[in-house]
């Protein structure tokens, strides 16, 4: 061995040894596989907040405590009530398939992801003081289970909200069993089916897609003189009297309805949708029955549409203790 | 002897990477942009201006529709199929103007066609995605796949909604293999801007005068209308080459 072998072999063993005392041991939380419902699309899910065990369960947590409000009075799940959906009055819209939403809040307030919405939940209804976390006696190991870290922040609190509410979904309606197979409606469900999907009653239009929302704005022709709903936003006066088409789904047990919550029941919401329509500006064109007032639904016809509107409860999902707050 | 040989390989491979990279294929994109005319005009949006052959004055609100398949024909026989599928609403901006995804070779062309709407296999309802879904939908129990078209707007006074929906229906294709008439073009550059022209009135005649009140406010489910809508969809699209470019 010359001088040149034994100096790189000295090297190469500092440089491990060095390697070695700087190392931390890698974090790896568990990962998280999602189940998506069958029929609905697949989820995007953020390649910065990959779903995790522990995210989630950090994320639910949160989601049922009140240390996220500055002056700690109340939680999501205090307006956001499992029983009800995920809702408790009209201004709360039901926190249901989240993971598949664009335009948030009735008047579409914000667009983006969940974590964008949860940013405004966090920084500009709660107005969270992270301090109150960071001297909290459980928060800091959770997140470091979370995050691999225990330095709290915003962002890390949005995105273990985020990665509970992508678990928030409910497939499993009488309406979902009846795709599958598994279950078969009444006649009088299916003749709601039928007005349903058709122009006769046409609420498919709005109510699109496997959530029963377009997620989209639309004047819905409620008020001759309407709330300015999106145009407090925008400012654009082509989106005076647009609000966002709720989910149907669960929509049974969100009562009332409209944004400003005008209806107690689903058989108020067709009379109004059948005969009720009024007449402004921006009405949207897909109320395509607007100069009669609306779709003149038959009494038989109204029954069966709230009949159907019914089934797409899913009491498993309201019932789910894993979206619970009894950990 | 041997080096000369050498150095003789090295200068021939050199020679030939030289001329690998520098001989390109010589092809041309094509931008489509999207306008929209009733009787020659430029759209106005919202007004009540326009009158049909049957004399009801009409506005347009909306206009959202799929055109895919776009095929060029070249002179000496062969087609280039794009397999794209566009997504145009008059009020976004971003649809409006679109490269197709491939560029075609130079050459001399005897005309542009495509399909309006969507051919079957494209017809399937969730495969363009949700944000797509949530636009143009159409119902499955009405045999699923998306609109092809939702053209509305207010016919008599405000208010007085027309929904001019065209889609398959039960399983009846109604898209329109459109062959768009003195579209030949030569490709010598490496861009081609295409107008797409959409004579919206034309959708209400020819061979049908279209009577508002006749059809009704909706009519998605009447395969009579529909198969109207397609036949007065014939002579709705014409095409234009404002400029190319270097």
């Amino acid at each position: 061995m010359n001088y040149k072998t034994a100096g790189g072999i000295f090297l190469l063993a500092i440089a491990m040894l060095s390697c070695k005392s700087d190392e931390q041991p890698a974090y790896t939380p568990t990962s998280y596989d999602l189940q998506i419902p069958e029929g609905f699309p697949e989820m995007e899910i953020p390649e910065g907040n990959p779903m995790t065990v522990e995210g989630i369960e950090l994320g639910r947590k949160l989601y049922y405590d009140s240390i996220l409000d500055q002056n700690q009075d109340r939680a999501c799940a205090t307006c956001h009530v499992q029983q009800r959906s995920f809702t408790s009055g009209p201004d709360v819209l039901p926190h249901v398939n989240l993971g598949w939403t664009y335009n948030w809040l009735w008047k579409g307030d914000v667009q983006g992801s969940l974590e964008d919405i949860m940013e405004f939940e966090v920084q500009h209804f709660f107005f969270t003081n992270l301090d109150n976390l960071k001297s909290d006696t459980e928060y800091p190991e959770l997140f470091k289970k979370a995050f691999g870290t225990d330095e709290i922040t915003y962002k890390r609190i949005e995105m273990a909200l985020a990665q509970f509410l992508r678990t928030v979904n409910s497939g499993n309606s009488k309406f979902d069993k009846v795709q599958r197979g598994e279950a078969q409606f009444t006649n009088q469900e299916n003749l709601g089916f039928e007005l349903f999907f058709t122009e006769r009653g046409d609420c498919f239009h709005c109510h699109a897609t496997a959530f029963f929302t377009d997620g989209l704005l639309h004047n819905n022709a409620l008020d001759a003189n309407p709330d300015p709903g999106h145009f407090a936003i925008s400012g654009d006066s082509l989106d005076y009297g647009k609000f966002k088409s709720p989910t149907l789904r669960n929509i049974e047990y969100t009562a009332p309805y409209m944004h400003d919550g005008r209806y107690a029941t689903l058989e108020e919401v067709v009379d109004f949708y059948s005969e009720g329509l009024e007449k402004s500006p921006t009405v949207d064109p897909l109320m395509k029955q607007l100069s009669k007032g609306g779709v003149q639904l038959t009494d038989e016809e109204k029954a069966a549409l709230v009949a159907f509107m019914k089934t797409l409860s899913d009491p498993d999902f309201i019932q789910n203790p894993e979206f619970s707050g009894i950990f | 002897m041997k080096i000369v040989k050498f150095f003789l390989l090295i200068i021939l491979g050199a020679s030939t990477s030289c001329t690998n990279n520098t001989v390109q294929p010589e092809e041309t994109a094509i931008e489509l942009q999207f306008l929209h005319n009733v009787n020659g005009d430029p759209l106005e949006l919202d007004n009540i201006k326009y009158t049909n052959a049957v004399g009801q004055t009409y506005s347009i609100k909306t206009v959202k529709y799929f055109i895919s398949r776009v095929t060029l024909h070249r002179t000496d026989g062969a087609d280039i199929t794009i397999p794209d599928i566009h997504y145009v609403d008059i009020r976004d901006d971003a649809t409006l103007t679109y490269e197709l995804s491939e560029k075609i070779p130079y050459g001399s062309y005897s005309g542009i066609s495509f399909v309006y709407g969507l051919v079957p296999e494209d017809n399937v309802t969730g495969s363009l995605g949700l944000e797509i879904d949530r636009l143009m939908e159409w119902p499955v129990p009405m045999g699923g796949g998306y609109h092809y078209m939702k053209l509305e707007g207010d016919y008599n006074e405000a208010g007085n909604f027309f929904n001019f929906h065209s889609g398959s229906l039960d399983g009846v294709d109604y898209a329109i293999h459109v062959d768009l008439p003195n579209s030949a073009f030569d490709a010598n550059t490496s861009k081609l801007n295409v107008g797409l022209v959409m004579e919206i009135s034309n959708w209400f005649k020819n061979p049908v005068d279209w009577d508002f009140a006749y059809w009704g406010s909706g009519i998605m489910g009447n395969a009579d209308a529909q198969a109207t809508v397609q036949k007065n969809g014939t002579d709705v699209f014409s095409v234009s080459f404002p400029s190319s470019t270097l």
